[in-house]
């Protein structure tokens, strides 16, 4: 291979579906130039950019609008939120360390109505029919610590699913924002 | 030799060069030239550019009170020349007014383009560029005319003039490579990259790698160092830096001939045991072709290597022939037969999508996917890259679409390119985005690797298990959405968009349980060696110690 940076992954793949932009040579350099420039300008505000590479992706890109899933991580648990072509969401849940932290419970506070679920130690999966346009839905989440047999604290958390993306944001975390 | 490692005294108003480029692991690129410049008595300073968060910070360095007088910036990928050239055009709106010239193989063969588009621009620096840069930093502290520098274009008047190729580096008499800075580690071994050639004996027409050397060396297309010399940098890295792990970077670590393969790597091997190297293991390349078992007795036996990326590219009779890959499908599976008898990790990627690319050559790379699942691979389309055959024969036929910046093309084949265009977007998260789960698991793998390699008094059988179930489950869901896809085309269905998007669900539903167990493999491992971090976690934090201050004065918190 010949394009890739060199990575201790061997070789980093193009993504192929980036090709022909609009523009010509230079006004594609200027309109990329803004975008430096205005995430430059965020950053300083303490917004926390995207498009970590470290060993892996030499030229990230964002990931397709039509299939943008969110997904969070906090106090142990790792969530995804997909829309479905029926227009529902699905929820998929795991805790971080299953070895040591199973599921007691996760409910559904508001915004959406239960359309399926299946809960097992290590894997949530609720498939939700939102309330609202603004598909913003609340569930609460309890893991349970398997050394101590001790129920953790609720971890609420917020998904909005909107257009055709996800986003997650955390309510009562430990370090809820 | 003389010794890069040594950096000169840097006075607070010494005239500097800055080089700027992607500093993902030790740039070797960069890092020859900032050798090359010190040696001719020139500060060099890297500056690491590869994310967006670096941006300000280098434009801050440059446009300092106490800016460079010479910038050089990598253009060495073509997908990421934008980042470059929008670099330069903030670098003169900041007002920086020193000259400014650009390298590496896009910039090369583009040369004349960029310096037309881009007035920003003074200068590219041609081929491999050690001599270049410094005959242009003389001349920009002389003052004197651009005319006689070899290697070199720049903008005379209205023209964009080239001055003759020089002589290629010997690659004998080069300096060390700049090594400033801590060593990057996976579970606490340090690793660096080094090169023992430059080149590669074949001549795929996508590769412009191959198209760079034959421009400077016809035919051959490759340059070796000696045996002696490259484990002199070897050893003494281990001393300095401590280094453990060694990847090579070479284009390709073989030669044509397999017995010549043989008696270099031992050759090698000798070279380091008479210089009383210790423990260390290497990372190296290979095409299918050079995967020969007594080639590999030598490389897994004496040069302890512990990962071998084999370029694949495609197993099919069409594929081997448009991308001109010297190969064959048995030597393909013969190559994977031999790293698994040497108990080798190996990885690979296809370009099972390249201009001439139908349904059938597509199953036919599917299922030398399925045949190897437990070794990671990653799939792709072929690229036009600048000065490839490849490019040129898609422009002599009228199908090359956009502009030098950014080459596309439509598959001859109208079923094979709408199974493109279904595919690439449900696959873009796994294979081509931040975080790709198909690069990351390499990571996972490697991490396996280095861990059953340094500490076999440790390492469980059951995480070796556990990464190859990981990576067969994700190569063989691949394959399933492909074979899906091409079904769907090959039915003549239309609901494309529905397709889409259950392929999607289901994908990024494998690839989430997937990751999280890569994570806890990794996680498992750490703790048993208590040794540092895996690759599978480490992700952005290993930067080199060069980006570290840009990570401190930028964005990250």
């Amino acid at each position: 291979m010949s394009e890739s940076d060199r990575t201790l992954l061997p070789e980093i793949l193009p993504d192929p579906s980036a090709a022909s932009p609009d523009g010509n040579p230079r006004e594609r350099t200027r309109a990329r130039l803004q975008t430096l420039l205005a995430r430059a300008s965020a950053a300083g505000a303490g917004v926390v950019m995207t498009g970590c590479t470290g060993f892996g992706v030499v030229d990230p890109l964002p990931m397709d609008s039509g299939f943008i899933e969110g997904c969070f991580e906090q106090d142990g648990v790792a969530g995804l939120a997909r829309l479905t072509t029926d227009s529902n969401i699905e929820v998929v849940l795991n805790p971080e360390d299953p070895s040591n932290f199973d599921f007691v419970s996760v409910t559904l506070v508001s915004g959406a109505t239960e359309v399926s679920r299946t809960l097992n130690a290590d894997e949530a999966v609720l498939v939700l029919t939102p309330a609202s346009a603004d598909g913003e839905v609340l569930l609460e989440i309890v893991l349970r610590c398997e050394q101590d047999m001790a129920d953790g604290a609720p971890l609420q958390v917020r998904l909005v699913a909107s257009g055709l993306t996800t986003e997650w944001s955390v309510v009562n975390g430990s370090s809820a924002q | 030799m003389a010794n890069g490692l040594q950096r000169p005294e840097s006075g607070v108003d010494q005239p500097w060069v800055a080089l700027i480029g992607p500093e993902l692991e030790e740039n070797l690129a960069l890092r020859y030239l900032a050798a090359a410049l010190r040696a001719s008595g020139y500060e060099a300073r890297i500056l690491p550019y590869h994310e967006d968060d670096h941006f300000a910070a280098v434009l801050a360095q440059v446009n300092s009170e106490h800016p460079p007088f010479l910038v050089g910036v990598s253009m060495a990928f073509q997908w990421r020349v934008l980042d470059a050239t929008a670099l330069v055009m903030a670098l003169r709106d900041g007002g920086y007014d020193g000259h400014i010239t650009a390298g590496g193989h896009f910039a090369t063969f583009a040369c004349t383009e960029l310096l037309t588009d881009f007035p920003e621009l003074d200068s590219i620096c041609r081929h491999e560029s050690e001599p270049t840069i410094v005959a242009l930093a003389d001349a920009i502290r002389a003052d004197r005319p651009f005319a006689d520098i070899p290697g070199l274009a720049f903008r005379d008047g209205e023209q964009v003039a080239r001055t003759c190729l020089g002589a290629v580096p010997d690659l004998a008499s080069l300096p060390f490579p700049d090594r400033s800075g801590e060593p990057a580690r996976c579970l606490g071994h340090a690793i660096s990259p080094i090169v023992g050639s430059r080149g590669c004996y074949a001549n795929c027409t996508f590769c412009c790698i191959a198209a760079w050397h034959e421009q400077t060396l016809p035919g051959k297309r490759y340059r070796l160092r000696d045996p002696d010399d490259i484990a002199a940098e070897m050893v003494q890295m281990q001393r300095e830096r401590g280094i453990e792990i060694f990847v090579f970077h070479d284009d390709n670590f073989f030669l044509p001939a397999r017995r010549a393969s043989k008696e270099r790597f031992e050759a090698l091997a000798d070279a380091l045991e008479r210089r009383g190297i210790g423990r260390f293991a290497t990372v190296v390349k290979a095409r299918p072709t050079d995967v020969r078992d007594d080639v590999f007795d030598v490389l897994v036996n004496r040069l302890n290597c512990i990962r071998c990326y084999i370029g694949i590219e495609t197993d099919a009779d069409q594929g081997l022939d448009t991308l001109r890959r010297w190969s064959s499908s048995k030597k393909n599976h013969q190559a994977i037969e031999v790293a698994q008898a040497h108990d080798l990790y190996v990885c690979f990627n296809m370009l099972i999508f390249d201009p001439d690319t139908t349904l059938d050559s597509l199953e036919t790379n599917l299922d030398f996917m399925a045949w190897a699942p437990e070794y990671p691979s990653n799939f792709g389309r072929a690229e036009l890259y600048a000065g490839t055959p490849l490019l040129a024969r898609l422009q002599a036929d009228g199908r090359a679409t956009g502009d030098y910046m950014r080459w596309n093309y439509e598959l001859y084949d109208a079923d094979a390119q709408r199974v493109f265009e279904l595919a690439m977007p449900v696959f873009r998260p796994r294979n081509f985005a931040a975080g790709a789960l198909a690069n990351e698991i390499m990571g996972t793998r490697f991490d396996l690797e280095v861990a059953r390699f340094f500490h076999p008094e440790i390492f469980e059988a059951t995480w070796l298990d556990e990464g190859r179930r990981l990576t067969r489950e994700l190569t063989l869901g691949s394959v399933d959405a492909m074979r899906r896809i091409i079904a769907h085309v090959r039915d003549g269905h239309t609901d494309d968009a529905l397709l889409q998007r259950m392929i999607a669900i289901d994908l990024r539903r494998e690839e989430r349980r997937i990751w999280l167990r890569c994570r806890q493999l990794a996680a498992e491992v750490q703790a048993r060696l208590g040794t540092g971090a895996p690759l599978t976690r480490i992700g952005d934090i290993t930067a080199t110690p060069l980006q570290q201050p840009l990570l401190a004065t930028g964005s990250r918190s």
